[in-house]
């Protein structure tokens, strides 16, 4: 029995463990091999959010990330989170720019299938009907993802209906995704069968995390199940709150009696050079964690924790972080079970610490909730489940009417086009801009010089010459095979 | 509902990560927090293996390991392996020299709870019934254990058997041993409460490795069943293959409702002090493992597996490990599934390489295999179900009746081995590690060696502080003053605080 690997290494490897702080370098020194490895796709970071990072902090071009993948993966399924959006969570641009923006990553060639989330926003209902279609007719696969989360109204059943939902959008393959890391066995047991039986011959796919160390095993249930692809990647960005590792996944699948469809062999100088880029750079590596329970209690995602824990230390209350956290659990339930997913878990977690901060419950509201009761962010986030004391309470504020008023005067895209510079401004820059707020931080990239470089087996002869730099003590070096030779000397030798 | 803890630090935590290499000093550092730490028992490496690894490689005195224990835990339930033995694995002394080393442990108070497997080589009919009350009249607690291994006898009937057999000796614990850390959730949710409804209400412990990454999630599956007392470690010596960590097993406890009865704050305190011992010592951090299904394919535990990495190199065939893993699994069911745990897995491995070596299977065939055949682990090493066409060929090889000769030879008496070892003028102490060592030379290297190496201790801050000084040249001296009292601790390699015009000589110096 095959088994099929999406890898995420660039992707949410580097998201969750190097904070999305994989430049393009680094991509480049493993991309080859990367290339030969036999993944039915490769997720690269070519998302707005990820460009913003890459611009912002790296100061490098995401156009020539892309570009890069491009050249380098031709033949790989180069795959990314996507969505009616260029930066998740923002508000939503008009259609043309969205429509843009991933046309752009076609043309180049950065692009050949899409993720999207399904059940945290109404995605279904909202933009599904004119996104697909979009996407498709750019050539794009689609993957539609539905988010996990353990919750009196995530049911198998729920998971089901859901599956049914978005199997009509004949989609090339649907996955359950995991965010926190919180399926068992158990779960998996009852549930991937229903999500399997309802794809009615789609692909199922399942992406989790290893957050609470269940994932390795939760993958080999997968399985036997009949799922027959997992999304994996290559260590250092494998394990702790990333996905398995290919090898150990590939590895235990082999014991299974199943047959990967990936060459391990190839994958073994990316990790290598992968381990010595973290090192360079003092990244983390990951390492499995030990089973956490915690997770299961409060589901709080790891980043929100760290996140909450910075911002109760600007309070001066950093020690009632758990208190925070207790307070989470109620006003999830009281909310009508959100998943546990950005923007939701913020919404949450900010509203529990102004609850203890305050010592009163719900006596300051912060806008996001009231737009929650509004029914802003759909059926899926729980809205029509919420406590209907605290509704009818949030919905009774004056701030609501304020909020319900406001004028969405959506911009257009010319609109946009001018604010960004006009018509002589190339379709990349436009985008650009439009993704950092405008020119500054694209004028500090340009000025930041060429991407960092490093070491990669495409490049022997400028890795050596770099490494000569290194070692004044070395005066030259001398290669013969046969009749032919090749000296170089050493100018920074003394 | 309260969780208790037994504590595996010090001796297979040791013993999984450190090849046991814990010294005396280690255990001396945290000694007294562990006693405080409200553990139901707490291991100590006691056993002839482990005397025996001190002397040689730490060149420490076991009596002296023995003595710090008794002395720093005297209310700790200290429990270690132990049988009808001194050196597992050895031929079996004189049952008086077995009940003399193990009297004078309880007598110097390092001893009192004894943990005896159960299940491997027919212990429970050989030794049991005079073992079981020796260890009783010493007043030693008795927990004994079965191992647990994957294979077509050993079903959850077998386990509920072999607990019923145990239950009649009276033990004061039963528990299970899983020495490959192969429990899974699901085999635990049908083994344990066999395992506990036999038990007919002695309490039931689960003793687990995180050599597959499973154990953590296994132990909280226990207490749903009904388990309540569980093995775990201190990190740095938790994790790896070694017992998960009491902090991630308490934390998760609790998370669930339960009362776990420890006192992790102390506990903190002996895990950044093993670290740091670790550090200093350059020895492994047990770290969580990726999960590895190879482990339910072969079981050969990870120790036998280095060891035979390093035989297959010696011989120029490493490239055919993996061969005879294969091969490893198709000897150990010809044999009737032994339990993969030494001696026997040692058999199975040493039968696989020779038999992969030769090209041809069972062609040499080592004594050990032929005495496996004949019966001389008992039951429980798997003979009886061994395959028929094997075992007959076994048995008539000449080789046999020679080893059934030499088995002939009459029992040693306590007198000759005493004699032999220095006679009547020895102390006890003395003769028992002369026996264990062998002779005298390595015990000679020991004492030659000086005091045990001493690691920082919060029982000694001002020799701690005093060591530290010591390193540091450019410190003159260290002044602490509360209220009135003030001192002063001086560098005596540097100028005196006088010289530099600093304390006056009034002050009470050190």
């Amino acid at each position: 029995m095959d088994v099929h690997f999406i890898d995420t290494t660039f992707r949410d490897g580097a998201q969750s463990l190097w904070a999305g702080g994989i430049r393009t370098g680094m991509i480049e020194a493993v991309a080859d091999h990367m290339e030969r490895a036999g993944f039915d796709a490769a997720e690269v970071p070519v998302g707005g959010n990820y460009m913003k990072k890459l611009v912002r902090d790296s100061k490098e071009d995401p156009w020539e990330l892309a570009r890069l993948v491009a050249r380098k993966m031709p033949n790989t399924v180069k795959s990314s989170m996507a969505g009616a959006h260029v930066i998740p969570f923002e508000a939503p641009p008009p259609r043309e720019l969205v429509e843009l923006f991933h046309a752009r990553l076609v043309e180049i060639g950065a692009l050949n299938r899409a993720q999207l989330t399904s059940n945290t926003l109404d995605q279904t209902k909202r933009s599904f009907p004119w996104i697909i279609p979009a996407f498709k007719n750019l050539g794009l696969k689609i993957a539609l993802a539905l988010s996990y989360s353990v919750s009196p109204r995530h049911t198998d059943e729920y998971y089901a209906q859901k599956t049914r939902e978005v199997v009509a959008f004949k989609p090339d393959a649907i996955y359950l995704k995991d965010q926190g890391g919180l399926l068992t066995m158990d779960r998996a047991r009852t549930l991937l069968p229903v999500i399997v039986q309802n794809a009615n011959g789609v692909p199922v796919e399942l992406h989790s995390h290893c957050t609470t160390g269940l994932a390795d095993l939760v993958y080999m249930e997968a399985i036997k199940l009949g799922v027959r692809t997992l999304h994996t990647a290559v260590p250092p960005l494998a394990n702790a709150s990333s996905q398995p590792s290919v090898f150990s996944v590939a590895r235990n699948a082999r014991h299974l009696g199943c047959d990967p469809k990936i060459d391990e062999k190839e994958l073994r100088p990316v990790e290598e050079r992968l381990y010595a880029i973290a090192k360079q750079e003092k990244l983390p590596v990951g390492a499995p964690l030990e089973y956490d329970y915690g997770q299961y209690v409060h589901q709080v995602p790891g980043g929100v924790i760290s996140n909450l824990r910075h911002q109760l230390h600007e309070m001066r209350i950093a020690h009632r972080v758990e208190e925070v956290i207790e307070e989470s659990i109620q006003v999830r339930k009281e909310l009508g079970y959100p998943i546990m997913i950005t923007p939701h878990s913020q919404f949450m977690v900010t509203q529990s610490a102004i609850n203890v901060a305050t010592g009163q419950r719900y006596k300051l509201v912060i806008d996001e909730l009231i737009l929650f009761a509004q029914g802003v962010y759909g059926e899926d986030s729980g809205y029509t489940w919420m406590d209907q004391n605290l509704k009818d309470s949030l919905l009774g504020m004056p701030r609501a009417k304020e909020l319900a008023s406001r004028k969405k005067s959506a911009i257009t895209f010319k609109e946009l086009r001018d604010q960004m510079g006009g018509p002589g401004v190339s379709d990349e820059e436009f985008l650009l801009r439009y993704i950092m707020k405008g020119t500054r931080e694209i004028e500090a990239m340009r000025a930041a010089g060429r991407p960092r470089q490093y070491f990669g087996a495409t490049m022997p002869l400028l890795t050596l010459l770099r490494e000569l730099e290194k070692c004044g003590r070395v005066r030259f070096v001398h290669v013969s095979r046969g009749g032919s030779s090749l000296s170089i000397g050493n100018q920074y030798s003394a | 509902m309260d969780v208790r803890f037994v504590d595996t630090t010090f001796r297979d935590g040791s013993q999984s990560h450190w090849a046991a290499g814990i010294r005396i000093g280690m255990i001396e550092a945290v000694a007294q927090t562990m006693g405080q730490a409200g553990f139901q028992a707490i291991e100590v490496p006691l056993s002839g293996n482990h005397v025996k690894k001190l002397v040689r490689d730490a060149k420490e005195s076991p009596w002296d390991m023995a003595r710090m224990v008794a002395r720093t835990m005297p209310r700790t339930v200290k429990g270690t392996m132990a049988g009808a033995y001194i050196m597992p694995f050895e031929a079996m002394p004189p049952k008086p020299l077995i009940e003399l080393y193990w009297a004078h442990l309880v007598k110097l108070g390092a001893l009192n709870r004894v943990q005896v497997t159960a299940n491997v080589t027919d212990q429970s009919k050989r030794v049991f019934p005079w073992l079981v009350p020796m260890f009783r009249n010493m007043g030693l607690q008795i927990a004994l254990n079965l191992s647990y291994t994957i294979s077509p006898r050993h079903t959850d009937e077998y386990y509920a058997r072999k607990t019923r057999e145990l239950i009649d000796f009276g033990p004061d614990v039963v528990y299970l041993k899983d020495q490959g850390g192969l429990l899974t959730v699901d085999r635990a949710r049908t083994l344990l409460p066999a395992m506990l409804q036999s038990a007919s209400g002695v309490p039931v412990e689960l003793h687990s490795h995180c050599t597959t990454g499973l154990a953590p999630l296994v132990y909280l599956e226990a207490l749903k069943l009904g388990i309540r007392t569980l093995h775990t470690s201190v990190p740095p010596l938790a994790n790896g293959s070694g017992q998960p960590s009491v902090f991630n097993v308490a934390g998760n406890a609790q998370l669930m409702g339960f009362s776990p009865r420890v006192d992790l704050t102390r506990l903190h305190t002996v895990a950044e002090r093993l670290t740091a011992v670790a550090k200093q010592e350059r020895l492994p951090i047990g770290v969580p493992l990726e999960y590895d299904a190879a482990q339910y394919i072969h079981q050969v535990p990870g120790g036998v597996i280095s060891n035979l990495r390093n035989q297959l190199a010696g011989m120029r065939i490493l490239d055919r490990l993996e061969e005879v893993l294969d091969e490893s699994v198709r000897v150990r069911k010809d044999l009737g599934y032994p339990i993969m745990i030494t001696p026997l897995s040692q058999f199975v491995v040493s039968q696989a390489a020779i038999n992969v070596m030769m090209g041809d299977r069972y062609k040499h065939v080592i004594d050990e295999v032929i005495m496996f055949a004949q019966g001389v682990y008992g039951e429980d090493s798997g003979y009886p179900w061994m395959d028929q066409n094997l075992k007959d060929r076994l048995l008539g090889l000449r080789r046999a009746q020679e080893l059934v000769a030499l088995r002939k030879n009459p029992d040693i008496s306590l007198k000759e081995v005493r004699s032999r070892l220095g006679g009547p003028g020895v102390s006890d102490e003395e003769f028992l590690l002369r026996y264990i060592m062998k002779g005298e030379a390595e015990i000679q290297a020991m004492r030659a060696a000086g005091p045990p190496k001493r690691y920082f201790n919060a029982s000694l801050p001002l020799l701690t502080l005093v060591q530290e000084l010591g390193k540091h040249r450019r410190i003159g001296y260290v002044k602490l003053q509360r209220g009135k009292d003030s001192l002063v601790v001086q560098g005596r390699s540097t100028p005196s605080p006088n010289s530099r015009g600093m304390p006056d000589a009034s002050e009470k110096s050190v």
